[in-house]
């Protein structure tokens, strides 16, 4: 962290004018990673807490959004590993019941008296939730905050093509998830 | 090409991450193919949706509290109530304080000396070695404490 010295008083101005900047991106991006308000709100702040504490080894050449969200996304891949509550799963399992790729969680977790958009929004964080993090935080960057596959694989530290598979099976896992839990939300075009 | 290969380039199709040729292939298939035409549509959709739903404000107060948790400055326009502590919290505070200071009373007083007496056995014997420090001390006689302190 920086001291009272004349080395923080010059980089103070500069991280303020960044919050400014990118809390707004940073906290889109969390709400999709962690599903709701509250958690948001805390991966938001602790990123922003972390940035600041190694804000001298920031390169201002670069980007301030994609050193936040590599942050970020360490962040929130440690804190799903850690939690049980993050199931994670292959996708090469199958389940014994349902022979899917993936169960579904339970239809009743979406309201039936939402409006459709509220209901549509629920129903792709629960299956965000039950994806693998790294799958999660790749479509996430993808689809939130719009980075490209190369954006995102510098900010993951790794291959485009990883990119490309991450966000692919992350994909796959969301429509086959509003398929079988929400059929009555895919339009006619793009259902069975 | 194949229905396989159609699907597992599809995201990246929709995502304009594919070059020209590869996408003119995944375009044509889907034209041709009606079941990669609804896989298509379900990809596009899946990804408007993650688009449409993440248009979350910023939390009033949030930014305040960044900065207040990073550099320690605070926003002239900073409502006072997004910083400030809840009320409760400093009636908490403040309880906590109150218990610990009479609990310190209580462990640091010293205690109470015996008063000087040259009263009868039955009082001597409270203030004998087997006298347990920790036991209320049964109090003198009226009468004999007058007779000590007497002149």
């Amino acid at each position: 962290m920086w001291g009272d010295d004349k080395e923080s008083a010059a980089v103070r101005p500069a991280f303020e004018e960044q919050v400014r900047r990118t809390s707004r991106q940073a906290y889109a991006v969390a709400r999709r990673l962690t599903g709701n308000a509250e958690e948001a709100e805390d991966l938001v702040q602790e990123s922003f807490v972390r940035a600041y504490r190694f804000y001298h080894r920031y390169d201002p050449n670069l980007p301030f959004a994609s050193w936040l969200f590599r942050i970020m996304t360490n962040l929130h891949i440690d804190a799903a590993r850690r939690r049980s509550r993050f199931r994670l799963f292959s996708l090469d399992s199958q389940s014994e019941a349902t022979g899917a790729a993936y169960e579904p969680a339970d239809p009743a977790d979406s309201p039936e008296t939402r409006l459709l958009d509220q209901e549509v929004d629920a129903s792709l964080n629960l299956g965000l939730r039950g994806m693998n993090p790294e799958f999660r935080t790749a479509l996430v960057l993808s689809d939130v905050e719009g980075l490209s596959y190369e954006e995102i694989a510098e900010v993951m530290e790794c291959s485009i093509g990883t990119v490309r598979s991450r966000i692919h099976r992350a994909r796959k896992i969301l429509r086959e998830y509003l398929t079988q839990s929400a059929p009555h939300l895919i339009p006619p075009e793009a259902g069975r | 090409m194949t229905c396989s290969l159609f699907k597992r380039l599809v995201d990246a199709y929709v995502d304009s991450e594919l070059d020209g040729a590869e996408a003119m292939e995944v375009w044509r298939h889907a034209d041709h193919c009606p079941d990669c035409a609804r896989e298509l549509a379900r990809a596009r959709y899946v990804k408007v949706k993650m688009e449409e739903g993440a248009g979350h404000g910023l939390p009033d107060g949030l930014e305040d509290r960044i900065l207040l948790a990073t550099t320690g400055s605070v926003s002239p326009a900073a409502k006072p109530e997004v910083l400030r502590r809840p009320v409760w919290a400093w009636g908490l505070t403040a309880a906590a304080a109150a218990a610990f200071a009479i609990m310190a009373i209580a462990l640091l007083r010293p205690t109470p000396a015996p008063p000087p007496t040259t009263a009868s056995a039955a009082e001597d014997s409270i203030y004998s070695e087997g006298f347990d420090p920790l036991a209320i001390p049964i109090p003198a006689p009226a009468s004999a404490r007058t007779a000590s302190f007497g002149p």
